[in-house]
């Protein structure tokens, strides 16, 4: 059996999802199931198209390749911190961080280490700081204030 | 390098401009305070404990310092909508705070109170609550997220009788007409009504066991939805909230209601124990907090929200729209709830024999 | 109406109610243009403020709020990618595009105009035939609502870039995302998996948000990019005029955007976001060049937001003839007529004439202030994406971020974005495109309590059938559908023909 495709792989993911989706619906009543189960049922099927496609016509393209995958890694880790740490230490110092970081990273080392800080420290400080205090004043929108400190 | 002074220079210029809209509407937010307070002796003011107004109450700790969010569990344009905008200027006033009204709609109500048995008890989420819904959907579904009693009743203060209603050029103009209709066409009628396993439907399912009818609960997800369909005719009756019938009563002949007494707003309209059926029917509308909510909070919560309703300009603009004033506290919320309990379990119990 | 006219001359040419019009224009643009506050929010924001003013102001600027929250959204969907309210999101197909290509000021010059023209038709539209429209309100039962959503979905062939059958798993899957959470009318938890979170359901922002913006917040760190980004923007002179004068030779587009936008406004329900997908739709469909769509092509702006301005009157119209808000944020404005003492309802218009034709007048005059204020902003918004990217991808994601948690003050909505935005970001790349997830998400709402109602009063009367099948406005809904799903292979086979016919010409 040769790998399978990227395609195919994907297929089969739907197809569990779909099974899942369907699987959890059966202890439903009628009008609660009817459309959880026609969306399941069309997804089931147009899935198993893809695959049965996928496996007669693959197709073996590389789309990651044209990309930084360090920077993509780096920016998805990222994100997937910053909601952390709001829970953890708040949004201000989350967002304070966050900004910081990338703003100093994503520059590149070519630049001035100085003037990299400088912007990096700058930037978090207005972005961060403006638009905490327009949500905080003026939209009242209570943010969190993290675990750390009680939230 | 220029251009990057422009782009700096950019980016403090957006700044400022935030700073600048702060500044404006920081000014103008203190300046409304000011002016509800004087204009109100200064009963309630933000984080002032000296100011013991006329009540001298002055063992409150500072509640409220932070804004307040009133839940609605329904779409906007209902009737607990229409209430808590009642509300809105009035709590401003009291608690010195701003009030933000926040909908959550979604399973007949069971998505915002869930949502608000989740919230920190700290008074500054609070939700608007209908009986019988709170209790009939934890008696009704074994995971629906929230049970009665995690909710703590701050007041019940407005209750909306249920009535049946159908369009006017149908030529029914009496409940036995109707009820002949349906024992005539078993399961062919079609009522609209708001939501499964509420108010609407629990009378639905009263009024078929009482006439010994067989008729179809056509549920949308708010009042405002079924009396849209029902306004379009899809539905042969609605079960209509006494403030939809008032509102549309040109449009529609209203057959019986079901509150206890006859309806100040609806004079000529029967009561369904006055045709001889024995059911009651109504939304009871009131607002509750999350558990283990300070009862110093509820207190302070209760009060403005009893002064509200005991205001008689606000009880004569409820009766005009439909709605019966109720001023309920925290106590005898909390005892009419579990005495309703008790008869929703029979209720069901009955049903599903 | 024309013995109310000196009162409404009077009311507006107050100058304190032109200035609460144009702040209350330039607050909505400002809160529209941030994803995850919308119009709603800014109304129910104001609504405190508009207590110590009479009648009058208050409506003309919580009117001036509304539209300017509608328009503003644009700006965002132009600028990053992300729709600032959910009515902008098919301005993203096109205006994004254009801002790469750096123009945005020819995106947002259009934005501007057709929101204009549209508001404008939707402000007369309300002014004169709100009690016609009103009835037409009322034909909407539950089989329409399950057909409109029907017709929606047919939009996955002109939503899905490159492979249909990856644009119609996407329909699928957001159709089933939009199931998660309680069920609207059997009433039973669904897809919780034991989270209370989730019985909410998945809220439509946050999922536009993950699968419009954050993937472009990644995609601009993909490489490193020298400073001054992929595109550059100097504000060009002359661009008014020229889109002006595109503009203005398709009154059919203009016109057909507008009448879209207003149906659906009336429809209670169905929003904006609808509205403005729909039209974008018949835009590509009946549009010569249609490969043009979705690279930047200034007719899909002008359809998306034409429409959605439109609807703006649309959606006030049941509410004022029959108290019911056919939006949220007319529900908001509904809120502030009852505390000023007015039950809208069919007695409004009379009982109250005044008022109700200073409103729809101001409503009118707001509309050209949002033309203007529009204009002229296009000149100095547009410079934003000239940040360099190190900084620009940073405050997006940050303002996602931001923006997700402001809509529910729920940190899990934050979670469920970035996680389904990473998620998007890889798919996209995988060749299925956002568009018809979205879709699937908006319209499953609609079509789940369609179907089920529907089934459940066809089944009273004895026939399924009859009822989906029977009825004269489901009969023009089922038509459409159909014309919508056929035309595409007709002109791709035609587009087939003439391509085969050319290449047979080189050879």
């Amino acid at each position: 059996m040769t790998r399978l495709t990227r395609d195919s792989r994907i297929a089969i993911c739907l197809i569990v999802i779909a099974l899942v989706a369907l699987w959890e619906s059966r202890d439903l009543n009628l009008m609660s199931a009817v459309f959880p189960r026609t969306a399941g049922g069309i997804l089931l099927i147009l899935s198993l198209v893809y695959l049965v496609k996928s496996l007669v016509k693959p197709e073996f393209g590389r789309v990651l390749d044209a990309i930084d995958r360090r920077r993509v890694m780096q920016m998805c880790v990222g994100l997937i911190l910053y909601v952390f740490l709001i829970w953890f230490i708040g949004f201000l110092a989350a967002s304070l961080i966050f900004l910081a970081y990338f703003v100093w990273y994503l520059q590149g080392a070519e630049q001035p280490s100085r003037r990299r800080m400088l912007r990096a420290g700058a930037a978090s400080l207005v972005i961060s700081g403006g638009f905490y205090l327009l949500f905080k004043m003026v939209f009242v929108v209570p943010l969190p204030v993290g675990y750390l400190f009680g939230g | 390098m220029s251009r990057k002074h422009v782009k700096f220079s950019l980016m403090v210029g957006i700044a400022l401009m935030f700073l600048f809209v702060l500044s404006a509407c920081g000014s103008g937010q203190p300046a409304n305070t000011n002016e509800t307070e004087s204009g109100d002796d200064a009963a309630v003011s933000e984080g002032d404990t000296e100011a013991a107004g006329p009540n001298g109450d002055d063992s409150e700790n500072t509640y409220p310092t932070d804004p307040i969010t009133y839940q609605i569990p329904f779409n906007p344009g209902g009737q607990s909508d229409v209430e808590a905008r009642r509300q809105q200027p009035y709590l401003e006033q009291m608690l010195g705070q701003k009030v933000v009204i926040q909908y959550k709609p979604g399973g007949g109500g069971a998505v915002g109170w869930t949502e608000l048995v989740n919230q920190k008890p700290d008074g500054y989420f609070i939700s608007g609550i209908n009986i019988p819904h709170i209790i009939l959907q934890p008696l009704s579904k074994e995971d629906i997220g929230y049970q009665t009693e995690q909710i703590e009743p701050i007041v019940i203060m407005q209750a909306t009788p249920i009535g049946l209603a159908v369009p006017k050029d149908s030529g029914i103009t009496s409940l036995d007409q109707f009820i002949q209709q349906a024992k005539d066409n078993p399961g062919s009628v079609t009522v609209a009504g708001s939501g499964t396993y509420t108010g609407h439907h629990m009378a639905h399912l009263m009024l078929e066991k009482l006439a010994d009818i067989k008729m179809q609960y056509v549920p949308f997800t708010g009042a405002a939805p079924a009396v849209q369909a029902f306004l379009g005719g899809n539905t042969t009756a609605m079960w209509g909230n006494s403030s939809d019938l008032v509102k549309y009563k040109d449009r529609i002949n209203i057959l019986a209601i079901g509150s206890e007494k006859t309806f100040k707003p609806l004079p000529d309209v029967p009561t369904f124990k006055e045709l001889g059926y024995d059911m009651t029917a109504g939304i009871d509308r009131g607002v509750g907090a999350p558990p283990g909510t300070d009862p110093e909070i509820i207190k302070v919560l209760e009060k403005a929200f009893l002064d509200i309703v005991k205001k008689p300009e606000i009880q004569e603009e409820m009766y005009e729209q439909g709605f019966e004033p109720k001023t309920m506290g925290a106590e005898a919320s909390r005892e009419y709830i579990q005495s309703k309990v008790a008869d929703y379990q029979d209720i069901l119990e009955n049903l599903e024999e | 109406m024309l013995e109310t006219l000196p009162v409404i001359l009077d009311a507006l040419a107050n100058p304190v109610h032109i200035l609460f019009m144009v702040l209350g224009v330039m607050g909505g643009i400002v809160v529209g243009a941030l994803p995850g506050l919308t119009a709603t929010m800014a109304l129910a924001l104001l609504l405190p403020f508009t207590f110590s003013m009479n009648a009058e102001s208050a409506l003309i600027t919580l009117g001036g709020l509304y539209i300017g929250g509608i328009y503003g959204g644009c700006i965002s969907a132009i600028l990053i990618n992300t729709p600032g309210t959910p009515s902008s999101i098919a301005t993203t197909f096109d205006g994004y595009p254009l801002t790469r290509q750096g123009k945005p000021d020819q995106a947002l010059v259009t934005a501007a105009i057709s929101s204009g023209i549209g508001g404008l038709l939707g402000g007369f539209a309300l002014l004169y035939l709100t009690p016609l429209l009103a009835e037409w309100a009322l034909r909407f039962g539950p089989p329409e609502y399950f057909w409109i959503s029907m017709l929606g979905l047919t939009m996955i062939a002109s939503l899905s870039a490159g492979s249909m059958l990856k644009g119609l798993i996407g329909g699928a899957f957001g159709l089933l995302l939009s199931t998660i959470g309680i069920a609207p009318i059997g009433g039973e938890t669904r897809y919780t998996f034991g989270s209370s979170a989730m019985l909410a359901g998945l809220e439509l922002i946050v999922v536009l948000i993950a699968f419009f913006c954050i993937p472009e917040v990644i995609s601009m760190v993909e490489k490193q990019v020298e400073a001054g980004g992929a595109a550059h923007f100097k504000p060009q002179k002359g661009v008014i005029r020229f889109i002006f004068n595109r503009l203005i030779r398709k009154p059919v587009l203009l016109a057909r955007s507008a009448i879209i936008g207003i149906i659906t406004g009336i429809i209670p329900g169905a929003g904006g976001n609808v509205a403005s997908l729909l039209s974008y739709d018949s835009a590509v469909r009946f549009s010569r060049n249609r490969s043009s769509f979705g690279k930047g092509n200034i007719d899909g702006v002008a359809a998306s937001e034409c429409a959605n301005n439109a609807e703006v009157g649309g959606s006030l119209v049941p509410l004022l003839s029959l108290g019911i808000p056919g939006a949220p944020p007319a529900a908001v404005i509904l809120g502030a007529l009852m505390m000023q003492g007015i039950q809208p309802g069919p007695d409004l218009f009379t009982g109250h004439s005044d008022l109700v034709y200073t409103f729809l007048w101001a409503f009118i005059v707001a509309n050209v202030v949002m033309l203007i204020l529009g204009l002229v902003g296009s000149r100095f918004v547009g410079r934003i994406i000239n940040l360099p990217p190190y900084i620009l991808a940073p405050a997006i994601a940050f303002l996602t971020v931001i923006g997700s948690y402001a809509i529910r003050n729920s940190l899990f909505d934050v979670a469920v974005m970035i996680g389904l935005g990473i998620l998007a970001y890889f798919t996209k790349k995988f060749g299925f495109s956002p568009g018809p997830v979205v879709l699937g998400l908006i319209l499953g709402p609609i079509a789940e309590k369609g179907l089920a109602q529907s089934i459940l009063l066809g089944q009273a009367q004895g026939n399924i059938w009859m009822m989906f099948f029977s009825r004269p406005v489901s009969l023009v809904l089922i038509a459409l559908c159909l014309l919508s799903l056929f035309t595409p292979l007709v002109s791709a086979r035609f587009q087939r023909k003439i391509r085969q016919d050319s290449d047979s010409v080189d050879k």
